[in-house]
C-alpha cells in the first residue's frame, strides 16, 4: 500500500514539474478544469499560514489603485479573475488568481508591530495578564494530531513572536524550526552511534529506569517522560521524519519554491502538511518599509510571487488544495502617502489585504473594498477576529463555542469574530 | 508614611544570624506540626535519605545545580554536617543565581522590554537585592515606589512598573497577583463574576498610581529638565529641521527619559463605558484599598479658583485638564502592600519559599488566595507567617530554618495531581528540575564549577549606564553634534549607518579592554616554556627537560579547557539573555517566555528527549576539554570510572549490581562503553528528578 501511494506521489510530482516549469517560464498557463473545485464549506484539514512580518503594503501588492498618485512607480496587471487586478510583480500568480480570494477590506486597530502581530495571531488584543493561544495552537488542541508521530503545529522562520500556545498546554505550542534547511534538530543519531548501539543504550536505560518507575510511577510526570521518550524514538524511526529533510526533495522543486529561507520554509511547510501536520506557519521578514518602499518591493515581490505560485500549483498537482487552506497574512497595511525624502510608507492598520486559497475557499474574488486611495474600507469591512473566524470555520472549528482557560476565564477561538460565508465555495 | 513593621524580638534576631541552636529549635517546631498533621491523617513520614541524596538535593534546592565531584566528596565525607552545607550554600553566588531564576519567572524579567527599555538595570537591581539578602518587604517597597531615569545607574527598581510600559491597569492586576496572591484581572473590565471584587474597587486600587508617568523627562516641557544653553540647542535644532528634526529630538528625549516620574496623586478616572450605578462613567475616583488596614491619604487641596479675564481664558484653552496634585499615594500603597498587617503579603511569600524548598506549597496555587482558602496545615501556616514577620522578611534566614528540618531530609514523596487528597508532606514532593537547573547541572559536568561563569550583578548593565551618562553629560556643543548625527538617518542614510557602526565599535572597544584572557595567558606561558625547553635541552639537563615537557602538556590541556570553558554560550542560565532565545536548551526544558507570570513549565516534551538522546552527550559533555572527560580519563580502572560517572551525573555511588554490570560492559567495550554509561545516566529519570 505504501509503495503504491509512493508511486502515485511520483506521478503527481512529474505532472507538477511539467506544469510548474511551464508556468514559471511563462510559456503557458496551468490547464483549467483538471481538478474540480468542490462547493462545500469547511473542507480544510490543515493550514499553511504565510506571515509577512512588518506590515505588507496593500497598495503595492493586492489592492492597487491604478492611475492614482498613491501608487508611486507601482503598476497593476489584470489576472485570470475578472475583477481582480494585482501588483505587476505578480506575473506568476496572476494566472492563478482564480484559486485565490483577496480580502481587501481588512481592518485592525493595532498600529504597532508587536501588538498587531499578537492581534492577528490570536484575535485578542494584548493584555498584561494573559497570553491567548494562536489559531495553530487552538487547532492542535481541538482537532488533535493527524499524524501521531509528527508534532501537530510547527513554526518556521526566525521571528515567531506571538506564535505561542498561550494558556494551552505546551504540546500545542509550535515546534520551532529556525532554518528550514537544517530541519528538526537532534532527530538523528550521532554518526558515532550505530542503530545496534542505540538499541543497547535504550535497553540499559529501560533497566536503569525500571526501579525509579516502580517507586515513583504514581507521579504523572514520570510517566509523561516515559511517553516522551517513546514518542521521540518513534519520531526518529518514523518514515515521516524525512518530511523535515529538504534534501529529499528533487532539486527542480527546491529551485521552483525559491532558494531563500522563505521559499525553502514554504516547501518545508508543504512537506509537513503532506504528512499530516495540522498547522505550519512560515514567517517572512523585511516588510516594514518606512524607507525606500519601492526598492523593497522590487526585491521582495518577485520571490513572494514565485513561492506562492509554486505552492498553489504544487498543492493542486498533489490533490492537496482542497483540504489545505493557504493563508497570507500581515499585521497591517501601509499608508497611501509616500513619505517624501525617504520614499517610504508608514503603518496603516485601517485598511489592508490578506489572501485565502484552497480549503473550500471560493477563489477568483475580491472581497470588500477600499476607497480610491486605499485609505479607508468602504465596503464589507473585515475585522481581524472575522478573518480568523473564517479560517477556523474552514477548518470546521466551532467559533461560537466558549472554552475555559486554566484560571476559568472564557475565550473563543476567534474571540467574537464571525466567519464570512461569501468567501466559501 | 511610617513603617508598620514590628520591632524584631531580640531572641529571634539571633536566628537570622544563623545561630545553630535557635535554627534547630525553630526547625523542630515545623517538624512537630507536620508530623502531627501526618498522624491525624493516618500517614507515615518517609524515612530520611542517605548523605549523597541529601547533598544533591540541597545543592539543587539552594544553588540551583547538582554538586560537582569535589563538592560531593567534601560534603559526603565522614563528619560533614548538613547545617554547615546549608550555611555555605546560602552564602554562595549559586544561591543568588537560582533565586534570580525563580523571581525572573514570577516577575516576567526580560533583557529588553520593547524597543526602548532595557531590562538590564532591573536585572541588576534584583540580583543585587538577592545577593545582599535585603529584606523582602524592603525591596518590594523600592520596586513599587521607584522614580527616575531607568538607564541611569542605581535606578533599576524602575523596571518593575516599566515592565508593563504604559499599561498601568494590567500592571496593577499583576502586582496584586504576584505579591498578594489576589486575582483581580477580571475586575479590570467588569465586576468579578464569582468573587467580591468590583470594577470600582479595582480602579480605586489603580488610583494609587494615578499621575505616574513613564518618563523621567516631562516630554511636554522637555526644556525644563535642561540648562538654558542645551535647551536653546534643542529648540533651534527642531525649528531648523522641520518634522524630521522634531522626530529626532523626540526620540532622543524619549530614549534618555525612559523611567518613572510622579509619586502618585491618588486619583484616577473610571472608564468611559463604566456601567454600574455607583458612579458616572469617566468619574474621578479616589484611592482606596480593598482589604487589610485602611490607608488614609491627605485631602487633596482645593482646585485653583477659576480666574476670569481674557488672559485667563487663553490659559484655560491651552491648559491640560486639571490633574489632582501629588499626594505620595504610591508610597502609601507600597506601605500598605508590604505591611506585616496586610493579611496576604506574608501568606504569599511564606508559601513561595516553602514551595521552593519542598516542591509544593501549603496553599496551592500560591497566587490565587480566596476568602475560603485554607492551608493544608493551618497551624503551620500561621506559625511560619509569624516566623517570617519576626525575622523581618529575611528570606535566607527563613529558608535556613526550612532546610534544617527533618522534613527536608526525608525521602521524596509522590504527588498525585489528580488525587482527591491534598499533599501532606510525608517528605518533600518529588519534582523535576527546572529548565535552568537541568542546564546548570549539565554545565557543571562540562565545566567543573559552573559558578565561575557568574558575573557580579550589574556587569551587563554597565554599558547602558555609561551610554546614559555620556548623553546626559554632553554640553551644548556635544548635544548639537549628536542631534546632527541622528539627523543623518533622514538626510544621508549611508553616512548614518557608518556613524552607528562606529559607535558600536567604540562600545565593543570599551567592553573588551578589561584585560587579557586566561587563554591568552596560557598561550604566552606555553611559548615561554618552549624557550626554556630548548635551553634545557642544550644544557642537557634531563630532569629539567622532563619537568618542562610535563608542564607544557599541562598548559596545553588547560588551554584546551579554557577555550571550551570560555565559550560564551556556556554560562549559567541566569547569565544568558532573559529569556534565553526560543529553541535554546533552557527554553525547551520549560523556561518561561516571560510573557505571563510564573509560566515556566515542568512538562515533558519530545524535543527534550531528542536533546538528551542525540544532542548533548556524545557531542558536548564528553568533548575534548570537558571536566567530566578529564575526570574519567584520570581514573585508573573501570570500577573507578563507573563510580566517577555515577557520582558526577547522579550524585551517588553505583549499587553493587550496577557496578558489576557496567564494569563488565566497560571492559568489553572500552572507550565507547564509558560514553554509553554517561549517556544512560544523563537520560535516566533519576538525573532530571530531584529525589
Amino acid at each position: 500500500m505504501k509503495r503504491l501511494a509512493h508511486s502515485l506521489d511520483e506521478l503527481d510530482r512529474r505532472a507538477f514539474l511539467r506544469r510548474s516549469a511551464a508556468g514559471l517560464l511563462g510559456v503557458g498557463l496551468a490547464p483549467d478544469g483538471l481538478l474540480p473545485h468542490p462547493s462545500r464549506v469547511g473542507t480544510a484539514r490543515r493550514v499553511i499560514y504565510l506571515y509577512m512580518s512588518g506590515g505588507m503594503s496593500h497598495l503595492d501588492t493586492f489592492d492597487p489603485k491604478p492611475g492614482s498618485e498613491v501608487m508611486g512607480p507601482t503598476e497593476a496587471i489584470p489576472t485570470r479573475a475578472d475583477d481582480v487586478s494585482i501588483g505587476a510583480h505578480f506575473r506568476n500568480l496572476a494566472p492563478l488568481m482564480d484559486r485565490v480570494a483577496v480580502v481587501s477590506s481588512m481592518s485592525s486597530n493595532q498600529g504597532a508591530h508587536v501588538q498587531g502581530r499578537y492581534f492577528m495571531h490570536t484575535s485578542y488584543t494584548m493584555r498584561g495578564t494573559i497570553r491567548h493561544p494562536t489559531l495553530g495552537a487552538w487547532l492542535s488542541q481541538l482537532a488533535g494530531a493527524d499524524n501521531p508521530t509528527l508534532p501537530p503545529h510547527v513554526a518556521v522562520g526566525g521571528d515567531v513572536y506571538g506564535a505561542s500556545g498561550g494558556f494551552l498546554e505546551s504540546r500545542h505550542y509550535p515546534l520551532p524550526i529556525g532554518n528550514p534547511s537544517d530541519g528538526l534538530r537532534n532527530a538523528h543519531l550521532p554518526a558515532t552511534v550505530s542503530e545496534e548501539r542505540f538499541h543497547q543504550r535504550m535497553d540499559r536505560l529501560a533497566a536503569m529506569n525500571a526501579a525509579f518507575e516502580e517507586r515513583y510511577g504514581g507521579q504523572k510526570l514520570v510517566r509523561s517522560y516515559a511517553e516522551a521518550y517513546d514518542q521521540a524514538v518513534e519520531l526518529m524511526r518514523s518514515d515521516d521524519l524525512t518530511a523535515f529533510d529538504l534534501e529529499a526533495e528533487p532539486e527542480p522543486i527546491r529551485a521552483a519554491y525559491g532558494q531563500g529561507r522563505f521559499g525553502q520554509g514554504v516547501l518545508l511547510a508543504r512537506r509537513l502538511c503532506e504528512r499530516g501536520v495540522r498547522f505550519v506557519e512560515v514567517t517572512d521578514g523585511g516588510w516594514d518599509t518606512h524607507v525606500e518602499n519601492f526598492d523593497a518591493m522590487d526585491e521582495k515581490l518577485p520571490s513572494l510571487d514565485q513561492t506562492l505560485a509554486t505552492l498553489l500549483l504544487d498543492l493542486e498537482a498533489r490533490g492537496m488544495l482542497e483540504d489545505t487552506l493557504v493563508v497570507l497574512a500581515t499585521e497591517f497595511g501601509r499608508t497611501p502617502e509616500i513619505v517624501s525624502g525617504r520614499n517610504g510608507r508608514n503603518h496603516h492598520p485601517k485598511a489592508f489585504s490578506c489572501l485565502l486559497a484552497g480549503g473550500g475557499i471560493r477563489g477568483g474574488q475580491r472581497y470588500g473594498q477600499t476607497d480610491e486611495r486605499g485609505e479607508e474600507v468602504v465596503d464589507r469591512k473585515v475585522t481581524v477576529p472575522d478573518f480568523n473566524a473564517t479560517i477556523a470555520h474552514a477548518l470546521g472549528l466551532d467559533v461560537e463555542k466558549v472554552h475555559q482557560s486554566p484560571t476559568g476565564r472564557p475565550f473563543q477561538v476567534a474571540d467574537k469574530g464571525r466567519p464570512i460565508a461569501e468567501l466559501f465555495a | 508614611m511610617t513603617s508598620l513593621r514590628l520591632v524584631v524580638p531580640l531572641a529571634l534576631a539571633l536566628v537570622s544570624a544563623g545561630n545553630g541552636q535557635d535554627v534547630r529549635q525553630a526547625a523542630r517546631r515545623v517538624d512537630q506540626l507536620v508530623e502531627a498533621g501526618l498522624r491525624d491523617a493516618g500517614q507515615r513520614p518517609e524515612p530520611e535519605v542517605d548523605a549523597s541524596t541529601l547533598v544533591r538535593r540541597t545543592f539543587l534546592v539552594v544553588a540551583g545545580r547538582a554538586p560537582t565531584l569535589e563538592e560531593l566528596d567534601r560534603w559526603t565525607r565522614r563528619g560533614a554536617d548538613h547545617g554547615e552545607l546549608v550555611d555555605e550554600l546560602l552564602a554562595s553566588p549559586g544561591r543568588v543565581s537560582h533565586a534570580f531564576n525563580e523571581w525572573a519567572d514570577v516577575l516576567r524579567v526580560q533583557s529588553r522590554f520593547g524597543r526602548r527599555v532595557s531590562g538590564e538595570p532591573y536585572m541588576h537591581f534584583l540580583k543585587d537585592a538577592l545577593a545582599q539578602n535585603r529584606p523582602y518587604d524592603q525591596w518590594v517597597r523600592e520596586l513599587l515606589t521607584a522614580e527616575g531615569a531607568a538607564h541611569a545607574q542605581g535606578q533599576g527598581a524602575t523596571g518593575y512598573w516599566l515592565r508593563d510600559f504604559e499599561m498601568p491597569l494590567d500592571a496593577m492586576s499583576n502586582t496584586m497577583r504576584v505579591f498578594l496572591g489576589t486575582r483581580m484581572e477580571c475586575a479590570q473590565c467588569h465586576d468579578h463574576p464569582f468573587e467580591d471584587w468590583t470594577q470600582r474597587q479595582f480602579f480605586e486600587l489603580a488610583a494609587f498610581n494615578g499621575g505616574m508617568r513613564y518618563s523621567s523627562i516631562d516630554l511636554r516641557n522637555p526644556q525644563r529638565s535642561m540648562d538654558r544653553q542645551r535647551a536653546n540647542v534643542v529648540r533651534a535644532f527642531a525649528q531648523e529641521n522641520g518634522a524630521n528634526g522634531r522626530t529626532v529630538v523626540r526620540r532622543l528625549l524619549q530614549d534618555q527619559g525612559v523611567g518613572l516620574a510622579g509619586d502618585g496623586n491618588g486619583a484616577i478616572r473610571l472608564p468611559k463605558d463604566y456601567a454600574y450605578d455607583d458612579a458616572r462613567p469617566n468619574a474621578l475616583v479616589r484611592a482606596h484599598v480593598p482589604f487589610g488596614p485602611d490607608v488614609s491619604l491627605p485631602e487633596p487641596p482645593e482646585p485653583p479658583q477659576a480666574a476670569s479675564g481674557p488672559a485667563a481664558r487663553v490659559r484655560a484653552r491651552r491648559a491640560q485638564p486639571i490633574e489632582p496634585p501629588p499626594l505620595g499615594s504610591r508610597e502609601a500603597f507600597a506601605a500598605w502592600l508590604t505591611s506585616p498587617d496586610n493579611p496576604r503579603f506574608t501568606t504569599v511569600i511564606v508559601n513561595r519559599v516553602f514551595k521552593s524548598t519542598f516542591g509544593l506549597a501549603l496553599i496551592e496555587p500560591v497566587d490565587d488566595l480566596r476568602d475560603d482558602t485554607v492551608a493544608v496545615y493551618p497551624e503551620l501556616q500561621e506559625h511560619l507567617e509569624q516566623l517570617m514577620r519576626e525575622l523581618g522578611y529575611d528570606l535566607v534566614a527563613f529558608q535556613r530554618i526550612l532546610l534544617n528540618t527533618r522534613l527536608f531530609r526525608r525521602g521524596a514523596a509522590v504527588f498525585d495531581e489528580a488525587g482527591e487528597e491534598p499533599f501532606r508532606f510525608s517528605g518533600p514532593a518529588l519534582r523535576r528540575m527546572s529548565g535552568e537547573q537541568v542546564w546548570d547541572s549539565l554545565l557543571g559536568l562540562a565545566l567543573g564549577d559552573p559558578d565561575r561563569t557568574l558575573k557580579a550583578p550589574g556587569a551587563t548593565a554597565a554599558p547602558i549606564y555609561a551610554e546614559h551618562a555620556r548623553i546626559a553629560g554632553l554640553d551644548a556643543e556635544g548635544l548639537e553634534k549628536l542631534l546632527d548625527e541622528e539627523m543623518l538617518r533622514y538626510t544621508d542614510r549611508p553616512a548614518y549607518i557608518r556613524v552607528v557602526a562606529a559607535r558600536r565599535a567604540a562600545a565593543r572597544e570599551r567592553a573588551t579592554s578589561a584585560g587579557p584572557s586566561t587563554a591568552a595567558d596560557l598561550r604566552a606561558k606555553i611559548q615561554e616554556l618552549t624557550v626554556a625547553l630548548r635551553k634545557a635541552r642544550r644544557s642537557r639537563d634531563q630532569d629539567a627537560v622532563a619537568r618542562i615537557v610535563r608542564e607544557i602538556a599541562d598548559a596545553r590541556r588547560d588551554a584546551a579547557t579554557q577555550t571550551f570553558v570560555r565559550n560564551p554560550q556556556f554560562v549559567r542560565a541566569s547569565e544568558l539573555s532573559q529569556p534565553a532565545p526560543a529553541g535554546h536548551f533552557v527554553r525547551e526544558w520549560g523556561q518561561s517566555d516571560r510573557e505571563q507570570i510564573s509560566s515556566s513549565s515542568l512538562d515533558a516534551n519530545v524535543p527534550q528527549a531528542l536533546q538528551l538522546i542525540n544532542g548533548v552527550v556524545d557531542a558536548r559533555l564528553l568533548a575534548e576539554g570537558s571536566a567530566l572527560r578529564r575526570a574519567l580519563d584520570a581514573c585508573e580502572d573501570s570500577p573507578a570510572r563507573v563510580t566517577t560517572a555515577f557520582r558526577a551525573v547522579l550524585g551517588r555511588d553505583p549499587s553493587s549490581t550496577e557496578r558489576r554490570t557496567w564494569v563488565r560492559l566497560l571492559e568489553d567495550e572500552g572507550g565507547s562503553g564509558v560514553v554509553d554509561l554517561v549517556w544512560t545516566l544523563v537520560n535516566s529519570h533519576e538525573f532530571r528528578f530531584v529525589q
